[in-house]
């Protein structure tokens, strides 16, 4: 009697709840999609010479490095984490890319030296994080400090023009007779492989299952602390190709001004595009379409003769509307 | 068995307590070896007194939030921003000072509002919530001036009696700005012993959920710790800019994570219930000889934030491990 | 039913209360009253309703319908705080108190002491604690955090917390489940002398015999529904079992399981030797046969779940020798017990059972996820295969594979756990609580189920509070106390009564022990 009481109960309940919790869920889902359609529309009204093929190019090769950035921010976050030294990291993959280059000419080189200096930040975030059990976010916040002080002192704080064939390639090269950028090329590359290692392999459940519950992984026989370790390398890789894509773009190092504000725009991306600041879920197209979105609320400003700065301050109204909104559902 | 056990927590807590301290004199000793008389000047000390205490103003209110469980790292831009507003008031829109530094005191105020509704009323974790709001205040104080620092004119009526409060020393020799931070750090610890607010802030830090239901009301109590840090952030920018005669919107960049760690510093528990108003003396004072010392050893700003950040660093990691 | 219609007046009446979540009843039409004075006892099992009648009372809820009285005047509470200072008061099994603050501060806060200035008077606060504290009997420093006192002190703080100001009405909800024996007697002393002063006092708690020690009349409920009010003398404890369990569905199988003969040459497969842990487990020796059933019988805190940690690897603090196969056994991880084919199925299902964001594939999957990658990619049709197989074997009932787990019914989500650890070559499973918050069908199955993995020859380690569980379905019953195993139990041997008296047996010798070593000092 009670299990058919029970059982009405749910359809009932589904029924009714498709109007409302659907609704608010599909919202939330898909919030960043929707927020780009409006953008579009609100910038193919007012905006002349919008709707040309030129602007779709302009963005996406704006989007790239923030790109690379927010793929990796994603999987941090699902994995229940926060990386808050992307920028500086960032910074210091730029500076040691561009100062090797400039040393030594040798442009593979010095693009392997500056991954590996950003692996090893990643190396030590994971440590703080997953063996030193402080949390994330005071954890980022000093390493994002010490991080850009390092590529500051690097560079003793000077910008420097770097000029290098593969850069010319990756940033100015057109291909096609619809001139698409090269850069395109690992955009798409990038968020294909963060979707890979989300859904089909082992690490990427791991990576969810610690984002869900550190102590069930635990007892399912998963390292949490070497999933995390994980983690953050991969999001200190992803970062290390953001601030070598923003070298060849522009053209210099500059450990001032190279990914600073990237780490909050990523969150931005991450969390309009779905993905519960409490980890467990990655969305990661969510977090694509975050990105862009993060990239037509700059170029919206720019169209419309607003300071610059007046898309950060939308852009971090959004990250409290968006976990708001989260919370606001869990409850 | 328990009696022994509370002594030797006793011994533990006394030296817990002193061990910062000790730190400090160790500081100060090692200080006056290495750099002689140019650190153990009276001109020198009451400087390194003179800068902390803004920041020191300031920390009261961080110190307030983490006891009451939560964070505020947007502490620096409310400063900076308060900075750049009363500056701007003055210099572009021409208004009388006192009226200018009215209408910068609304700042801390109404940031503080919007922070303690984020968090308690929208349940925002505090972190992220200040880092977005922080993000925001460092925008506006670049779009108040396109990216620049305004100079305040020195012929601006009154404004010497304005930068007294910063510049000036007590019988001479105590920087006032010093002794309004003790001032404050004692009406502070006054206040979270002796009245009801205070002990709720406590009680919310230890066990939010426990705290409710003892009839203690949690987003108020909240909402009034956030309201408290950005006004005290926002006196804070007065005095800097008192100070430094300029609204530079790259200043107080720092001040959320280098905060937070004074605080941790200060014998405050990292998440929350436990500390003490005072320590923060200790705590500021600790931050403020690593700067000085940093600075007569002639390092360039990037060594000293990377310096400091590991030090900083230390501290909580030695709090995470006890 | 037993209608008692005396004139007294109720300290506290709820009439007619309905109440339901998302459309299934949770309460419907129920009537609940306390005296000024009285012990009422609120009985039912998981999912009867108690906590949901509770939660209304206190404002937590708000019902949909009926009427709450107070001393003959309607109240409507919005909040918990509301109803507090109505003087519904209420201590709960998880504490509900500052563990930072001082003992005095935990009582005070709220309502502070406060000199002329309005400024909180400290010594006067102290002094007051140490009064109130002391007509309780309990003499400690109230300068200290609370978090330095022992569960039962902390209990007794709680309580007179909640009795301190106007209290009406008092409800102990499970407030006994961390206490020992000896501090039950404690409390019931405290709730005599509130009695005394008149407290109307409702009284939750899942342990049968403390009901009919301290409570003066019995609320039943069943599936939402009241099903009746007894005075505690007129009823006795099968009285009471058939009316909170309802007829003899689930009670027809309490029939001892076969005695497997099987057993008696079957390999040795795990064994504990002389395992002791600090202050929790004493001198445990056990050895756990092929296709053995080997229940721990226990009351809570006797050690039965920290034994399945050691064995499972999750404690590694603890001294003696466990072998595997014969094979002493190093590690102290669950990731390599799960290696080995030890499995642990959590009493914790929520906190450390499912990964709750996660399909019901992935967390079947999720231990032996190894097994279906290669070079870290996943196989999905492999996985897919497999993990159709188990849900259709336990009968997991799941529109899809990829619902949320979260999603379904708790008996569900125990099924698809046992699946997680049946997907793999496992030779040894513990259950702890298995069938915790589960209906009664479900937990039917689940107890089939156990039966039926080890007539398929895997071994199981059975812990469960509920001892008529144990009796259906042991092929032996270790009764532990406080740490000591004080009995073991077989064949015909095995019942809830022999499981009963050896645990009083035992506790006595054990006390009697300590009593000597310590040369009768003082047992806190």
């Amino acid at each position: 009697m009670h299990r058919i009481i029970e059982k009405k109960g749910v359809a009932l309940m589904s029924r009714k709840q498709i109007s409302k919790t659907s609704v608010i869920d599909f919202i939330i889902n898909n919030a960043a999609i929707l927020m780009c359609v409006i953008l579009i529309i609100y910038n193919s009204v007012f905006t002349a010479k919008f709707f040309q093929i030129n602007t779709l190019w302009n963005m996406l090769s704006q989007t790239a490095s923030l790109m690379f950035v927010t793929m990796g921010m994603t999987i941090v976050i699902s994995a229940g984490c926060t990386d808050l030294s992307v920028g500086a990291i960032m910074a210091i993959s730029s500076s040691i890319c561009g100062e090797l280059i400039l040393a030594t000419g040798n442009e593979a080189l010095a693009m392997l030296i500056a991954i590996a200096a950003c692996l090893l930040c990643g190396l030590v975030n994971g440590t703080l994080v997953a063996k030193c059990n402080l949390q994330p976010m005071v954890a980022m916040l000093v390493t994002r400090m010490v991080y850009r002080a390092w590529a500051q002192i690097y560079t003793s704080g000077i910008a420097r023009t770097v000029n290098s064939a593969f850069g010319r390639l990756i940033a100015q090269t057109r291909l096609f007779s619809f001139r698409m950028p090269v850069i395109v090329i690992p955009m798409v590359f990038i968020i294909c492989l963060a979707a890979f290692i989300v859904k089909k392999t082992r690490f990427g459940k791991y990576v969810e299952a610690v984002g869900n519950n550190q102590r069930t992984a635990y007892l399912c026989g998963i390292s949490v602390t070497g999933t995390i370790m994980a983690v953050y390398l991969l999001s200190a890789f992803f970062a290390s190709m953001a601030g070598m894509i923003e070298l060849f773009r522009s053209g210099a190092t500059d450990a001032n001004t190279i990914g600073i504000d990237y780490e909050m725009s990523a969150i931005a991306a991450t969390t309009i595009g779905g993905t519960s600041m409490r980890g467990g879920k990655a969305r990661l197209l969510g977090a694509a379409a975050g990105a862009l979105l993060m990239t037509l609320i700059t170029m919206t400003v720019n169209f419309t003769n607003i300071t610059y700065q007046m898309a950060n301050v939308l852009k971090a109204v959004i990250i409290i509307m968006a976990l708001a909104m989260q919370s606001a559902n869990r409850s | 068995m328990n009696k022994k056990e509370i002594t030797m927590q006793n011994v533990r807590n006394c030296l817990r307590g002193k061990g910062t301290l000790l730190v400090l004199i160790a500081m100060i000793l090692f200080s006056t070896c290495t750099f002689g008389s140019t650190f153990m000047s009276w001109s020198n000390l009451s400087n390194v007194l003179r800068q902390m205490s803004w920041f020191g103003i300031a920390a009261i209110g961080v110190n307030l939030c983490i006891i009451a469980g939560g964070r505020d790292v947007s502490v620096g831009y409310t400063a900076m921003l308060t900075g750049m507003i009363f500056t701007f008031c003055i210099t572009k829109l021409g208004l009388n000072l006192w009226i200018a530094v009215l209408i910068a005191l609304c700042v801390g105020p109404f940031v503080g509002m919007i922070n303690g509704f984020i968090i308690a009323k929208l349940h925002v974790r505090a972190m992220i919530a200040t880092l977005s709001v922080g993000w925001i205040l460092s925008s506006l104080g670049l779009i108040i001036n396109n990216d620049s620092t305004i100079y305040i004119s020195k012929q601006t009526p009154y404004i010497n009696l304005f930068y007294s409060i910063s510049r000036s020393s007590l019988f001479g020799f105590l920087p006032t700005p010093f002794c309004i931070f003790l001032i404050l750090v004692f009406a502070f610890w006054y206040f979270t012993t002796r009245t009801s607010t205070g002990r709720a802030i406590y009680a919310i830090g230890g066990d939010a959920e426990s705290a409710s239901m003892m009839g203690i009301h949690v987003v108020k109590t909240q909402m009034i710790t956030h309201f408290i840090c950005s006004v005290l952030a926002c006196i804070a920018g007065l005095f800097l800019v008192a100070r430094t005669g300029v609204g530079d919107p790259a200043s107080c960049s720092q001040w959320g994570f280098t905060m937070m760690s004074t605080v941790v510093i200060g014998g405050t528990r990292m998440r929350g219930g436990r500390g003490d108003i005072r320590g923060i003396i200790i705590g500021v004072l600790i931050y403020g000889m690593i700067g000085n010392m940093l600075t007569m050893a002639g390092m360039t700003k990037y060594w000293q934030d990377m310096i400091t950040g590991l030090v900083l660093l230390m501290a909580i990691l030695s709090q995470n491990f006890k | 039913m037993d209608n008692i219609q005396n004139k007294q007046e109720y300290v506290l009446e709820a009439l007619h209360i309905n109440k339901s979540f998302a459309q299934i009843p949770a309460l419907s039409d129920v009537n609940f009253s306390v005296r000024p004075g009285e012990v009422m006892a609120l009985m039912g099992e998981n999912g009867a309703g108690k906590s949901t009648l509770i939660k209304i009372i206190t404002g937590l809820y708000t019902k949909e319908s009926g009427k709450i009285l107070l001393d003959g005047k309607e109240i409507n509470p919005k909040t918990v705080v509301e109803s507090q200072s109505m003087g519904i008061r209420s201590v709960y099994q998880e504490l509900n108190l500052s563990p930072f603050l001082s003992v005095a501060e935990n009582l005070f806060i709220g309502h502070e002491v406060k000199d002329s200035r309005g400024f909180i008077d400290w010594k006067k606060t102290n002094e007051e604690a140490e009064r109130i504290l002391a007509e309780m009997s309990i003499q400690i420093d109230v300068t200290r955090p609370l978090q330095e006192l022992t569960a039962a002190l902390q209990q007794m703080v709680a309580i007179a917390r909640a009795v301190m100001i106007n209290a009406k009405v008092l409800i102990l909800d499970e407030a006994t489940s961390s206490l020992d024996e000896d501090e039950v007697q404690v409390l019931f002393k405290e709730i005599r002398r509130l009695k005394e002063k008149g407290i109307g006092i409702i009284y939750v708690t899942h342990r049968m015999n403390e009901v009919f020690t301290i409570s003066d009349r019995i609320t039943v409920l069943r599936n939402g529904k009241l099903i009746g009010v007894y005075n505690s003398a007129d009823i006795d404890m099968n009285g009471l079992v058939t009316s909170m369990i309802g007829d003899a569905v689930g009670r027809a199988e309490i029939k001892r399981k076969k005695v497997n003969d099987a057993l008696k040459s079957a390999p040795v497969i795990y064994s504990l030797k002389n395992i002791n842990k600090k202050n929790r487990l004493y001198d445990v020796n056990i050895d756990i046969k092929q296709g053995e059933i080997v229940g721990l019988a226990g009351l809570l805190g006797s050690g039965r779940t920290e034994l399945a940690k050691i064995i499972f690897g999750d404690d590694a603090d603890f001294t003696g020798e466990r072998l595997f196969m014969g094979k002493p056994v190093e590690h102290r991880t669950p990731a390599a017990s799960i290696k080995n084919g030890i499995a642990y199925c959590t009493e914790e299902r929520r906190s450390e059972g499912i990964f709750a964001l996660m399909g019901v594939d992935d967390n079947i999957i999720m231990p032996s996820i190894r097994n279906y990658t290669r070079f870290g990619v996943i196989d999905n049709g492999r996985k897919a295969e497999v993990i159709r197989k188990f849900i259709d074997r336990l009968a997991v009932k799941t529109p899809s594979a990829k619902m949320e787990i979260r999603k379904l019914s708790g008996g569900n989500q125990q099924k698809a756990l046992v699946a997680r650890w049946l997907c793999m070559d496992t030779k040894l499973i513990i259950f702890d609580e298995p069938t915790r918050g589960i209906d009664v069908g479900a937990k039917g199955e689940i107890e089939k189920l156990i039966q039926k993995l080890a007539a398929d020859g895997l071994s199981v380690i059975y812990i469960s509070s509920e001892f008529e569980e144990l009796v259906r379905g042991c092929d032996r019953i270790l009764v532990l106390y406080e740490g000591h195993v004080v009995e073991e139990l077989t064949g015909d041997a095995i019942s809830s009564e022999n499981i009963s008296s050896a645990i009083a047996a035992g506790g006595k010798r054990i006390h009697a022990q300590n009593h000597r070593e310590e040369g009768g000092g003082a047992h806190v």
